[in-house]
């Protein structure tokens, strides 16, 4: 019976917050915030492992909670909590009217990512995540939280892509896309050698692992002390667990080891010229963030280098639960001046300068295209209106302009078609 | 003949007799209208159910009238044909339902509803069609059909969009017919078989096949406006919302793509065609028709443009998954069929919903709409993150089995047109989807009409709804009998596997 109900619980921890998202149910219950943690706080209680298969759901997916997600969904619910009292409080504004729903879709896809055990509800669950999240950025709708918004979904795009990607690869390979299975099928040597690549491109572009940082300081700059707790607990953190339970065990993968600890490396660095740099009193939360961020792809990277992964995976889990811890800790004491505190990314400047010129440059050809196109036409026109202006002052039949002009498009076609046959004939 | 052998015959006649009696009713009899189309939308779906559950168990439903001498009028019900009639079936009700509302107190009713069943009746027996000829058949009565319905509203513009449509359409129409009777000569059959009725045939007739190919898909190429015979379809948009939603997902466009399904699978067959040589080029036609329409209609402003040539882009999909000719990206290609229909419908009908209740047509005049009509634009979210590829809502599966079949041949190549066609998606809605829900709303609307404390009609408001859900749902259940995934799946091993 207890096992029922705390099945009933792991499913309800991602089924419950997605419920309360729809506006209507949630103005009718007292504290959706609250409430919509509820499972997940009770299913924290329970000891042992538990799982649920859902053969229906997907390509066959399922929630379980085992002692590697314990020490993440203890993180997130605190880091849920504090960002529930946070916002308790929050006069909302008319243009903040969704802000509920992002909250509740954030966290229903943060904690499905979390529980989930195949890659495919992974990813399902980390879009909800990353496009609730998108939703929070954004709300309030001045020009900084647009541009960090705006930055933000460009990652979320290249990456989510790159993930796509990544499954397409694994699924040529596999067809049960468990995690433990999934990574066995992925470390044979038939594998494709991209996956791994792609699973590292697009979870550290997620999670802004150096040099993919940009948005992190726009978007912490930008937002609010509540937007800081999500950034922190959702996409860094889930992308992070992401990479574990993604990364095979290849023979090869230690050069993608060396990879790793080069940008951890240069994370660090990066860290600590900046701290030197900064003025009195000025410091940034996202080079904290850069840098643990950082400190995690060098210890990995390592891992992957000595062959030691995936046997000692176990110790990424309770070190990315005490950093969220650590960070929601810091967010809650210094974030009141998180503006102050961090100054925005010159870097996001240059990315957008260079995404707008493409969209002026696809603009540009797109309108280039038409006009070679309206000169074709116009060229053909006036080819035809000669060849029917010779063949009415022959015949003596005006009507036949008419004829002409208003079928050209078939009687194009139509010479196409006998070009064709004379081409094929011969 | 047994009773199962006039099944598929009623399936055509459900719509075509209401249809005929509805254009004799006068514009008052409101109520008789609506009820001989409901009856008719209901009689279909229950008579589609019917022989799904009987193809299930393995009864066979064919209807055999002769036409002319040695070539019979085939209705037949296979896998293929029943995913596509299944579809035309269900969005006929959810559209009836909507052009109900959308029409309340417009003039020329029934003439609107009239052409409206015949146009289904023309689907329909696009879809059951057992052979070429039936197809064709049918094929240019949709044509006929499809006019008037887009010159409905009589403006000097919609008169100029109907000539454009009727100029490519007749032209297709035409080419199809010669490459039809051509293949009759040189075969002497037109029966849809699986594999194809050309494995007997000569090698000296190979260049004739090719011509005859490219005519066959020419012909169709009009109406599932492939890059560039694609021009009538961004004109047509003049049309009503709930024409353009028949246009788009249930009728033309989707009669185009189906025809190239049996041309490629039924008539040539795929190992034949591919070793005709025809499928690359055929693959590359596509892939340049799902990139052009994404950037086409990242320039757009209008709505019903912007999603005009996104339609461009996505039924090529389906052409891409033919194409590629292996089983996994069959599946691909015959599920979008259904999903780009569900996902496409209820984009259609919320920008309907914005036209009719806040005078709103382009995308500029869209901030803010989703606090004003949040379920439409709830609805409208879902249609557009399927159309871009998110998970889990219908469009990703279609793409994932794209994918997978491209890798599962060696066309790599066919990934990175994906990738980009996500990202030219994912560049022309995003900006909507923002617009709507996240920038402040104006003081007014261009022309708002109120329905109490509704933000629109229910007859408006429950079509998108009901086609969402059924999109998501389409995506989340994709493993349980009968999803659209489990039959391409049906589909893609009786074509690719058995004997």
């Amino acid at each position: 019976m207890i096992i029922e109900f705390y099945t009933m619980m792991l499913l309800m921890a991602v089924v419950w917050p997605l419920l309360l998202a729809i506006p209507a149910l949630q103005s009718r219950l007292p504290w959706p915030r609250y409430l919509a943690l509820t499972p997940a706080v009770v299913l924290l209680t329970l000891p042992n492992d538990i799982s649920i298969k859902l053969p229906w759901l997907l390509y066959g997916t399922g929630f379980a909670l085992d002692g590697n997600s314990r020490w993440i969904l203890g993180a997130f619910i605190v880091i849920w909590f504090a960002a529930a009292t946070l916002t308790f409080s929050a006069k909302q504004k008319p243009a903040l009217k969704y802000s509920s729903t992002f909250y509740l879709l954030t966290m229903a896809g943060n904690l499905g990512a979390l529980l989930t055990t195949d890659l495919v509800g992974f990813f399902v669950f980390s879009t909800l995540m990353s496009y609730g999240f998108y939703g929070l950025v954004i709300q309030d709708g001045d020009k900084t939280f647009q541009r960090a918004g705006r930055l933000y979904l460009y990652f979320l795009i290249a990456a989510d892509l790159a993930l796509f990607e990544a499954l397409l690869l694994m699924a040529f390979t596999t067809n049960n896309f468990q995690y433990e299975i999934a990574r066995q099928a992925m470390s044979t040597m038939s594998a494709s050698p991209i996956y791994p690549y792609m699973v590292l491109i697009g979870f550290s572009l997620k999670a802004g692992i150096w040099p993919f940082y940009f948005w992190l300081s726009t978007a912490l700059h930008s937002c609010s002390r509540t937007v800081a707790l999500f950034l922190v607990g959702g996409p860094i953190t889930i992308s992070l667990v992401g990479l574990i339970r993604w990364l095979p065990a290849r023979e090869d993968i230690h050069i993608m080891g060396i990879v790793m600890q080069v940008l951890g490396a240069a994370a660090i660095l990066h860290f600590i010229l900046r701290l030197f740099l900064a003025g009195k009193n000025r410091f940034s939360i996202s080079w904290f963030i850069i840098a643990s961020t950082g400190l995690f792809s060098l210890v990995l990277g390592t891992m992957l280098v000595n062959s030691s992964w995936p046997q000692h995976a176990y110790i990424a889990y309770p070190f990315i639960a005490s950093v969220s811890i650590l960070f929601t800790i810091v967010i809650l004491i210094f974030g009141k001046n998180i503006k102050q505190l961090d100054s925005p990314s010159t870097a996001p400047y240059f990315i957008t300068n260079i995404l707008d010129r493409f969209n002026t440059w696809i603009k540009t050809a797109q309108q280039s295209v038409s006009k070679l196109k309206h000169r074709t036409i116009n060229l053909w026109d006036n080819a035809v209106a000669i060849v029917v202006r010779k063949f009415a002052s022959v015949s003596g039949d005006h009507k036949i302009k008419h004829f002409v002009t208003d079928w050209k498009i078939n009687i194009t076609l139509f010479l196409i078609l006998i070009l064709a046959f004379a081409w094929l004939a011969n | 003949m047994n009773w199962n052998n006039w099944i598929p015959l009623l399936v055509v006649i459900s719509s075509l007799l209401p249809g005929l009696i509805i254009f004799s009713l006068a514009e008052d009899k409101v109520r008789t209208r609506v009820m001989l189309n409901l009856f008719g939308a209901f009689a279909k779906l229950a008579l589609v159910g019917l022989m799904l559950w009987g193809v299930y168990q393995g009864y066979h439903y064919e209807t055999r009238l002769p036409l002319l001498p040695n070539l019979d009028l085939v209705l037949r019900a296979g896998p293929l044909a029943l995913l596509f009639v299944s579809l035309s079936t269900i969005l006929w009700l959810v559209t009836t339902v909507y052009a109900i509302g959308y029409l309340e107190d417009s003039p020329h009713r029934s003439r609107f509803f009239g052409f409206f069943s015949l146009c289904v009746t023309a689907t329909v027996g696009v879809a059951l069609a057992g052979n070429l000829i039936t197809f064709l058949v049918f094929y240019e009565l949709l044509t006929l059909a499809t006019y008037p319905l887009i010159v409905h509203r009589g403006t000097e513009e919609a008169r100029l969009a109907g000539k454009t449509y009727l100029r490519y359409t007749v032209t297709g129409g035409a080419l199809m017919l010669i490459g039809t009777v051509w293949l009759y000569s040189l075969t002497g059959t037109l029966e849809f078989t699986p594999r194809g009725i050309l494995s007997n045939i000569g090698e000296q007739h190979y260049p004739a096949l090719i011509i005859i190919f490219v005519m066959l898909i020419a012909g169709l190429g009009v109406k599932a406006a492939l890059v560039p015979l694609h021009g009538w379809l961004p004109k047509a948009m003049i049309a009503p919302a709930p024409v353009s939603s028949l246009l788009h997902a249930v009728a033309v466009v989707k009669a185009g793509a189906f025809g190239i399904v049996r041309v490629v699978y039924d008539v040539f067959g795929v190992e034949f065609a591919a070793g005709l040589g025809v499928l690359t080029p055929l693959a590359w036609l596509a892939a340049f028709t799902i990139l052009y329409g994404s950037l086409r209609a990242l320039f757009q402003d209008d709505l019903k443009r912007r999603l005009a040539y996104s339609t461009i882009s996505q039924v090529s999909y389906i052409t891409l998954g033919v194409a590629i000719a292996g089983p996994i990206a069959t599946i691909g290609g015959v599920v979008h069929l259904v999903h780009q229909g569900l996902m496409k419908i209820t984009l259609f009908f919320c920008a309907g919903n914005l036209a009719e209740t806040l005078g709103i047509h382009k995308i500029s005049e869209m901030n803010g709409v989703g606090r004003r009509m949040p379920w439409t634009m709830a609805a409208f979210t879902i249609g557009a993150f399927g159309m871009i590829g998110a998970p889990p809502i219908a469009g990703f599966i279609s793409k994932w089995y794209l994918g997978l079949g491209a890798l599962n041949t060696g066309q790599s190549w066919v990934i990175v047109v994906l990738a980009g066609s996500s990202l030219f998606n994912a560049m022309y809605f995003l900006p909507i989807l923002h617009r709507a829900w996240f920038m402040p709303s104006p003081e007014s609307w261009p022309s708002e009409h109120h329905f109490g404390n509704k933000e629109t009609a229910w007859a408006l408001l429950l079509p998108p709804l009901v086609t969402a859900a059924m999109a998501l749902a389409a995506g989340l259940l994709v493993t349980v009998p009968f999803s659209p995934l489990e039959w391409a799946k049906l589909i893609s091993v009786r074509e690719f596997y058995q004997p």
